[in-house]
C-alpha cells in the first residue's frame, strides 16, 4: 500500500512538473493564445491536484457492505409473501383472458412471475436499507409486465388481445379513480359546485399524468399545516374553473401544503388480503 | 515567451489562494452555524417543549385542525391569544354555505339578506357558548411531564370535541338559519337544492366506491364485466353520506374502505358468487364480512345520516 501510494505520489509530481515545463507552443506569443494556454494548465493544475489528493490519502476499493447485502436479502424473502398476491390476481386475469394455454405455457409464466415477484421484492429492499429514494417505483408494474412479457411469446394472439384489453381498462379504472379522488379533494377544500365538479373532472382527463395519480395515492391522506398536499401540479387545469374566492383559497392552500413539501420518498402500501393460495390450474 | 509562463504561475498561485481562502470560508460559516446552534439552544421552545399553553392550544385544535385530529403545540414564549377566530372562521362556514345555496337555487338579495341575519345570530349564539370555555384556558400551562398536567391536557380535549360538535352544528337542524331557510324558500328553490344536495352525495359515494374497486381490482385480478358487477351493486346502494363539510373533510380511506365493505355486504351475495371465480369470491366474501363486522363502528363515526 505504501509503495503504491509513493509512486502515485512521484507519478504526479512527474506530470505536474512536466506540465509546466512543456513549452509553449508555436504562436502563443499573442494574447489569446495565452489565455488559452493559461486556461487549460488551470484545468490541467486542478486535476494534478486531486490526483495529488487520491496519492496523498489511502485509496481502498469501495468496500463491499456485507452486513447490508444480508440485510437486503432478508429483508426481500420477508417482502415476497407481501408481493405474491399480486402475481396471483394477475394470474388470475391472466387465466379469465388466456384460458387457452397449454401446461407448459402455463409453467413457463408462472416461472416469470415467480421470478418477478423475487425481483421486485429486491429492489424494494434495497431501496429500504439506503438506496436512492425513487417515488415512481412500484413493485406491481415489474410482476405485471414481465407476467405480460411471458404471456406475449406463449398465448395465442387473440387471448393476448383480451389480456391486454382488460390490462388497458384496469389502468383507465385506475385513472378515473384517482381523478375522482383529486376532485373530491378539491370539493372538500374549495366546495365546488357540482357543474365545476364536472368540468375540472373533465379538464384533467385530458390532460392526465401518471404521475399525478401517484401522488393521489401515494399522499392521500398527508397533511401539512392542517392542509392536506394541494395538487398544485394541476394548477393550469384547475383555476380556470374557480370562482375568484376559490383562487384566493386556492392559493393560499398552495402556499401552505404544496406539492413540493411532500418530498421524494420510496413507499408502497400493502392493501391486505387479497388471493393468498396458488391456483392449482397453473400447475396443471 | 516570458509572459505566458507568468500567467502560468499566477494561475497557479491563484489556484492555491483561491483554495485557501475557500477554506476559510468554510471556517466561517462553521461559525455562523455555531452561533445559530448557540441561538437554538437559547431559545425556550426547544427548551421547555413539556409545557403547554392550553390558550394556544384551543384555537390551533377548534379552529385550525380539521376533522377529529389533535395537535399539541409546546410553549414557544407566546401569549394566550386574545382575539378569538371564533367570528371569522363561522362567518367563513356560514358565507360559504349561504354561496352553496344561492348557486344551488339562486336566492334573492331579500332572502339572502335574511338568511344573513339569521346566519349572525346563530353565530353570535355560538361564539357566546365557545368563549366561555375559552377564556377558561386563556393563560392557563400545563406540565406535560406531570400526571396532573397530563389529566387536565384530557379535560381539555373533551371541552374541545364539545365545541367541535357545537360547531358542526352552527347552521343545522334547530338553529336559526335552518328555520328561516326552511320557509323563505319557494319549490323549485327547494327541489334544486334538494337535487344538488343529492349531486354532491351521489359524487362523493362514486369516488368512495371506485376507490375502493381499483383496490379490489389489484387484489382480485376483477376483468372489466366483474368490476362492473359489483360496482353497480354499490351504486345501487347508496347510503345517506352525511355532505356537510365537516363529515367531509374526514379525509380517511380505512373510514372510505369499511364503508363500501359494509354497504357491499348488504348486496345479493349470489350475484356475486355468481360471476366471480371460485377463488375470487373467496376473498370477496371475507372482505364483506369484514364489512358487516364494521357496521357499529362506523355508526360512531357521524358520516351516515342513518345506517343502511
Amino acid at each position: 500500500m505504501a509503495s503504491q501510494t509513493i509512486s502515485r505520489m512521484l507519478m504526479t509530481g512527474a506530470l505536474a512538473a512536466g506540465l509546466l515545463l512543456v513549452p509553449a507552443a508555436r504562436g502563443e506569443d499573442d494574447e489569446q493564445a495565452a489565455r488559452q494556454a493559461a486556461a487549460r494548465d488551470a484545468k490541467a493544475v486542478g486535476w494534478l491536484l486531486r490526483q495529488g489528493l487520491q496519492a496523498i490519502l489511502p485509496i481502498a476499493e469501495p468496500p463491499v457492505d456485507r452486513q447490508r447485502q444480508q440485510q437486503i436479502e432478508q429483508r426481500a424473502r420477508q417482502m415476497e409473501r407481501f408481493f405474491k398476491p399480486i402475481l396471483e390476481s394477475e394470474l388470475e386475469l391472466a387465466r379469465r383472458t388466456c384460458g387457452g394455454l397449454d401446461p407448459k405455457a402455463r409453467r413457463t409464466i408462472v416461472a416469470s412471475g415467480t421470478k418477478a415477484v423475487e425481483e421486485a421484492a429486491r429492489q424494494v429492499a434495497a431501496r429500504q436499507f439506503g438506496g436512492r429514494a425513487d417515488a415512481a417505483f412500484d413493485p406491481r408494474d415489474i410482476i405485471r409486465s414481465r407476467l405480460a412479457e411471458s404471456l406475449a411469446t406463449v398465448a395465442a394472439p387473440e387471448e393476448l388481445a383480451a389480456y391486454r384489453l382488460e390490462v388497458e381498462r384496469r389502468t383507465a379504472r385506475r385513472d378515473e379513480s384517482e381523478r375522482l379522488l383529486l376532485v373530491a379533494r378539491l370539493d372538500r377544500q374549495l366546495d365546488l359546485t357540482a357543474a365545476q365538479q364536472r368540468a375540472i373532472g373533465g379538464a384533467l382527463e385530458k390532460a392526465w399524468e401518471d404521475d399525478w395519480g401517484r401522488v393521489v395515492r401515494e399522499h392521500g391522506t398527508r397533511r401539512i399545516n392542517s392542509y392536506p398536499l394541494a395538487p398544485d401540479y394541476a394548477s393550469a387545469v384547475i383555476t380556470p374553473h374557480l370562482e375568484p374566492d376559490q383562487v384566493t383559497e386556492w392559493e393560499n392552500w398552495c402556499r401552505a401544503a404544496g406539492s413540493n413539501m411532500a418530498g421524494n420518498h420510496t413507499s408502497w402500501h400493502f392493501h391486505g388480503q387479497g388471493l393468498q393460495q396458488p391456483d392449482p390450474w397453473w400447475g396443471q | 515567451m516570458v509572459g505566458p509562463v507568468t500567467d502560468r504561475w499566477t494561475m497557479l498561485i491563484a489556484a492555491v489562494l483561491g483554495s485557501l481562502l475557500s477554506l476559510d470560508a468554510v471556517r466561517l460559516e462553521a461559525a455562523d452555524d455555531d452561533i445559530v446552534m448557540a441561538d437554538i439552544q437559547e431559545d425556550p421552545s426547544v427548551r421547555q417543549p413539556h409545557m403547554v399553553n392550553l390558550g394556544t392550544n384551543f384555537d390551533a385544535n377548534l379552529f385550525e385542525q380539521h376533522g377529529n385530529g389533535w395537535v399539541l403545540r409546546g410553549d414557544r414564549g407566546e401569549p394566550s391569544p386574545t382575539a378569538s377566530p371564533a367570528f371569522a372562521y363561522s362567518r367563513a362556514l356560514g358565507r360559504r354555505q349561504l354561496d352553496r345555496i344561492e348557486s344551488a337555487c339562486g336566492i334573492t338579495p331579500e332572502q339572502r339578506q335574511r338568511l344573513l341575519l339569521a346566519m349572525e345570530s346563530d353565530i353570535r349564539r355560538f361564539v357566546a357558548d365557545v368563549e366561555v370555555v375559552r377564556e377558561k384556558y386563556r393563560g392557563r400551562e400545563i406540565n406535560m411531564n406531570v400526571p396532573a398536567g397530563q389529566k387536565q391536557w384530557l379535560a381539555f380535549q373533551q371541552d374541545i370535541r364539545r365545541c367541535r360538535d357545537r360547531m358542526r352544528g352552527i347552521f343545522k337542524e334547530g338553529s336559526l338559519f335552518a328555520t328561516v331557510l326552511g320557509s323563505i324558500l319557494d319549490e323549485r328553490q327547494r327541489d334544486c337544492l334538494t337535487a344538488e344536495a343529492a349531486a354532491r352525495r351521489t359524487f362523493h359515494w362514486r369516488v368512495m366506491v371506485l376507490e375502493v374497486l381499483a383496490r379490489l381490482d389489484d387484489a382480485l385480478g376483477l376483468d372489466q364485466t366483474q368490476h362492473d358487477l359489483i360496482c353497480d351493486a354499490l351504486l345501487e346502494r347508496e347510503p345517506a353520506l352525511r355532505i356537510d363539510s365537516e363529515s367531509l373533510d374526514r379525509d380517511d380511506p380505512n373510514l372510505r374502505r369499511n364503508l363500501v365493505l359494509m354497504v357491499l355486504a348488504g348486496a345479493d351475495r349470489s350475484q356475486f358468487q355468481a360471476g366471480l371465480s371460485p377463488r375470487q369470491w373467496q376473498a370477496l366474501s371475507a372482505l364483506m364480512n369484514q364489512g358487516r363486522a364494521m357496521r357499529s363502528w362506523i355508526d360512531q363515526q357521524g358520516v351516515l345520516d342513518e345506517l343502511p
